[in-house]
């Protein structure tokens, strides 16, 4: 399918919703009474110290945990039904480097994105088409043969950004993308990532790096086990929700803040 | 973890209706390898056993990668190690079974079921304690090593003569009875890892991008 799809209820709901989310891996709650809805074409930045439940909080949106009590939607589906899965692109923080030598293509990597379109049948020309565009998209159609090990950390990231986009991902979830990424390819991975939302796709994204989350995110959610502020990035830089999320070990500095 | 139990189902189905069939199938095979060998006057393909030992032979290098290259990026190297030795219990079940109520089950098909639980095991156990495989693999290990030696020793009257040639064999003393079931196992293997192909890469490559992706993820481990 090509082009805007006509606006159906689907389409109206949020993509993502969480009402009163409770979850812990033990009896203390990692997360506690989480309220969130995201929008269609919204840019979200999840921020919060370390240990305060961000990526616990995405896990519980994209159904890999049974919240406690509290519900958690996507897509308009319970997050735990894992229905309509192939409309959210997910990239994680790069686990794979030290874990896993698997000898497999960039390009592979990225078909797979078309797996669950092709659910038990054949990969077809038009799936290895849409691998094709979602490489060009990132920028790296000059590596498609190369193997995934081979690629820097920054390559690697959007190696899984062209996998999301060629399964036509209407949400990306990314957490912690920029982990072990050098400074420069933060910036250009930024810039993609502007670039996909300006084109209309919708972004999740928990990221340790605050200043670039208040540059570019829309939409800035504070998180310390529960919502300590949600809403514009400027009006976030202004408030006080990071020194109380934070405690006090975050000095403000001229040009960004620095924890 | 449900692919396993189809699959076993499978194969005692397709096992159970067309056994002629597949028998006079290797039969075939038996004449044709007989008529190359005559041709050719290789002597050695003048005997049975070597043609099925060759079909077995052919079909296992096939079969072992298909499944073992998944196995082996996921890190369940040691399963085959660990299957085979509970498979040790199975035939000691078989055997104990046999003896006790004088039927005639096969001591391989009682060591694939238990070879199947065994596999289910060592994938339920490492699920319910988020332990490394490695950890279940060795319980089950140890625990159907020593069932089997239990079973077996619970068996007086010659029983331990046999056992050997159930847990080492031998490829040259494969009977038409155990061709056809590879033969079965072959098709079965081949089928069910040709259709989820796609689904057992992006399991194996990576697991939580794949429960993502809406994969059944529990249904492809192991």
């Amino acid at each position: 399918m090509s082009g805007e799809p006509e606006p159906t209820d689907t389409d109206r709901s949020p993509l993502v919703e969480a009402r009163d989310l409770t979850f812990g891996y033990a009896a203390v709650p990692v997360v506690e009474d989480v309220n969130l809805r995201v929008e269609r074409g919204e840019y979200v930045g999840i921020v919060g110290p370390n240990g305060s439940g961000k990526s616990t909080l995405l896990r519980l949106l994209l159904g890999l945990h049974e919240p406690d009590s509290g519900t958690a939607e996507l897509l308009g589906h319970p997050a735990r039904a894992f229905a309509e899965r192939e409309r959210v692109g997910y990239v994680a923080q790069d686990v794979t480097e030290d874990e896993k030598r698997m000898p497999i293509t960039v390009s592979e990597v990225v078909l797979m994105g078309r797996f669950p379109h092709a659910g038990f049948g054949r990969v077809t020309e038009d799936d290895r088409k849409r691998t094709r565009e979602a490489l060009r998209t990132v920028g790296i159609e000059h590596l498609a043969d190369r193997k995934i090990t081979a690629l820097s950390g920054g390559q690697r990231q959007r190696t899984y950004i062209a996998r999301a986009l060629a399964g036509e991902a209407e949400l990306l979830v990314l957490d912690e993308p920029t982990v072990g990424v050098d400074a420069e390819s933060v910036d250009a991975f930024f810039e993609l990532l502007d670039g996909l939302v300006a084109d209309g796709m919708t972004v999740l994204l928990v990221e340790h790096d605050i200043g670039a989350v208040i540059e570019h995110a829309s939409r800035v959610i504070c998180l310390n086990r529960e919502v300590y502020f949600d809403g514009d990035p400027v009006a976030f830089a202004e408030s006080d929700a990071l020194d109380r999320a934070y405690g006090t070990n975050v000095r403000r500095e001229e040009g960004g803040i620095v924890t | 973890m449900t692919l396993l139990l189809s699959l076993l189902t499978a194969s005692i189905l397709l096992l159970s209706a067309p056994y002629d069939l597949l028998a006079r199938l290797v039969g075939l095979w038996s004449d044709g390898l007989g008529w190359v060998g005559e041709q050719l006057g290789i002597a050695m393909l003048d005997y049975v056993f070597m043609h099925h030992a060759f079909l077995v032979g052919a079909l296992i290098a096939v079969m072992a990668p298909l499944i073992g290259t998944f196995l082996v990026h996921r890190q369940l190297a040691l399963i085959g190690d660990a299957l085979a030795h509970t498979a040790f219990a199975g035939v000691a079940v078989g055997l104990f079974v046999n003896s006790l109520l004088g039927t005639g089950i096969s001591p391989y098909v009682t060591a694939i079921v238990v070879a199947v639980i065994a596999a289910l095991a060592i994938e339920l156990i490492s699920e319910t304690t988020d332990a490394y495989n490695d950890v279940s693999m060795a319980i089950v290990l140890s625990t159907g090593f020593a069932l089997g030696a239990v079973l077996i020793s619970l068996n007086t009257g010659g029983l331990a003569v046999g056992i050997n040639q159930y847990l080492f064999g031998n490829l040259s003393t494969v009977s038409r009875e155990n061709a056809v079931l590879l033969v079965v196992l072959f098709a079965v293997v081949a089928l069910v890892v040709t259709v989820t192909y796609k689904q057992l890469l992006y399991v194996t490559f990576d697991e939580t991008a794949a429960r993502v992706a809406g994969v059944n993820v529990p249904w492809y481990n192991p």
